[in-house]
């Protein structure tokens, strides 16, 4: 089975969305994938029309779906992009079957993931992502009861820590790695961006009952089968807390392996584009947290002139585009002001896993000199997750370069893999 | 960096919350939404439906991941090559910690995944 369209959009979060409305608007015929069961992404994750009013982002979430709606987009949810059998095909996978689908244009918003770095501990049931828990908090799970660290890194902990609360949890303390030097950095760059100032205010509101401090990291998790206390310093002094959940994630990484797949080129951790978001392969773009993570107001701007782009609308996306680089600045002032400290380089003892999926500990890879001598070594990052959770630790830990991009983008089927080569279709 | 956050809000919240005590009415979408959070809570304690995690029964309400049921359950979603309980991670998709046998289907990732009745998981 294959299909085409003129533009296939890959990730229904705020950024895909705002392209696909855009390009659907001027008259293009349009796909949106993504490979959850319900469009919006991790921001706008569980958002429901009658609901989402009451949100922080419930305000454009309504706003950019009621549009999308009236548009004759096609929204493809649950779909998982596996690879690139032909130029201008994609290879999706859902429920265990495969098709091929056509496009012209296409672009690509797949987003972020958490950066995850490695303590004794950290792979014990109760420890999770920051976001990780504020995702699974917002698919339903129940923190009634539970007393919740959070910890890492990133402007998101206060917003976990607000939906811990939310969802009827304790949180014995919000612990940021980064100093309060560059926090008070970041902070002067807030004053161009009132809006999240006046949100990290309220999430701050919420949660005022716990400590919030800065230059504090988790040393340690230690439990029987599931967390049970965590040990942290600040430099000075270590102290333990009991706990059910560790939240602990620092700061957000652009998830590129299907950019990288596709060729386009990453400099400096993200996808290189254009004033156009016009990456480095023609007629792909890239939008959104591919190209810096700064968050709802950047993807949208970002998805919008995409979208504008690939409808063939120059004139406007180069309208839209003088707005972008007082959010390319906010995106650069995060990277700086959450970078992680050198400090976390050293909490690995030679038994901590590094690689989750194959149990590789980090005494097994840390004489070895690349990620590839790793890989053929030890099987670290051979696992399922493909080297997405120990590419990023050992790109900070060891200074190893992640290319990625081999195909499948996702474990798949063979069935899917083998099929022949798609054929165009005419319509 | 406490009031540096909590400063500008803090009277926007105590106005409004004092105007709600006051009696001032809601507005149609805020019944409608506290109205949605209730039967949402009640949903995952009374109401709802159940599905089958390594044979324990969980009630879950509606929009539920599976991920989210196996982690009410207390059970861990996968043992790792060496024998490790592991619990999901990411929540997400991308770490495959949460990988489970649901309703017979090798390797799912529980996270991505809503509950409908009746539905059986294995942790792997």
């Amino acid at each position: 089975m294959s299909k085409g369209f003129d533009v296939v959009v890959v990730g229904a979060g705020p950024g895909g969305i705002a392209a696909a409305t855009i390009a659907a608007e001027a008259g293009c015929r349009v796909c949106l994938l993504d490979d959850n069961a319900t469009p919006g992404g991790q921001l706008w994750r569980g958002f429901r029309r009658e609901t989402a009013g009451k949100s922080a982002h419930g305000g454009s979430y309504l706003k950019w779906t009621q549009r999308l709606r009236k548009t004759n987009c096609e929204v493809w949810s649950g779909w998982q992009v596996v690879g690139q059998p032909a130029p201008g095909f994609l290879r999706l996978e859902h429920d265990g079957e495969g098709c091929d689908l056509g496009y012209e244009r296409l672009i690509l918003a797949t987003g972020a993931r958490e950066r995850f770095l490695p303590f004794p501990g950290w792979t014990l049931p109760g420890v999770t992502g920051a976001g990780g828990l504020q995702a699974l908090i917002k698919a339903g799970l129940d923190a009634h009861g539970k007393r919740v660290v959070v910890a890492g890194s990133g402007p998101l902990l206060l917003a976990v820590a607000a939906g811990v609360k939310k969802a009827g949890g304790s949180v014995a303390g919000i612990y940021e790695q980064a100093p309060l030097g560059s926090l008070a950095g970041f902070g002067v760059t807030l004053a161009g961006h009132p809006g999240k100032l006046v949100e990290g205010a309220l999430y701050r509101w919420q949660t005022l009952r716990s400590p919030y401090r800065t230059g504090c990291w988790v040393v340690r998790a230690e439990g029987h089968d599931h967390v049970e206390r965590v040990t942290l310093t600040d430099v000075h002094k270590q102290w333990t807390l009991d706990c059910d959940w560790l939240a602990c994630g620092f700061h957000l990484v652009p998830n590129l392996e299907l950019p990288r797949l596709l060729g386009c080129r990453v400099a400096g951790g993200y996808a290189e584009v254009s004033a156009l978001r016009q990456s480095s392969v023609p007629g792909v773009f890239c939008v959104g947290e591919l190209t810096g993570v700064g968050g709802l107001e950047k993807a949208l701007l970002e998805g919008q002139i995409a979208g504008s782009a690939a409808a063939g609308r120059a004139a406007e996306a180069r309208a839209l585009a003088q707005g972008l680089p007082r959010y390319e600045r906010f995106a650069q002032g995060l990277d700086r002001a959450f970078a992680p400290r050198q400090e976390l380089r050293t909490l690995a003892e030679p038994q901590t896993l590094v690689c989750r999926c194959e149990d590789v500990a980090y005494g097994a890879v840390k004489d070895c000199s690349s990620r590839r001598e790793a890989k053929l070594h030890t099987r670290c990052g051979m696992g399922a997750c493909q080297g997405r959770v120990c590419g990023t630790v050992t790109e900070f830990l060891f200074d190893w370069e992640s290319r990625g991009g081999r195909p499948p983008v996702f474990p798949t089927t063979v069935a899917t893999l083998a099929a022949g080569a798609p054929e165009r279709v005419s319509e | 960096m406490q009031t540096f956050f909590s400063a500008p809000l803090l009277i926007y919240k105590i106005v409004r919350n004092n105007c709600i005590h006051a009696g001032m009415k809601m507005t149609p979408e805020e019944k409608l939404a506290e109205n949605l959070r209730r039967e949402r809570r009640a949903g995952s304690m009374s109401e709802g439906f159940s599905i089958t995690v390594n044979g324990k029964s969980v009630r879950v309400g509606e929009g539920v991941s599976v991920a989210a049921a196996v982690m009410m359950a207390n059970e861990p979603s996968r043992t790792s090559v060496h024998g490790e309980p592991r619990a999901p991670l990411c929540g997400m998709g991308i770490c495959m910690e949460c990988r489970a046998t649901v309703s017979g289907v090798l390797h799912s990732r529980s996270c991505k995944m809503t509950c409908k009745p009746g539905m059986t998981v294995v942790t792997e």
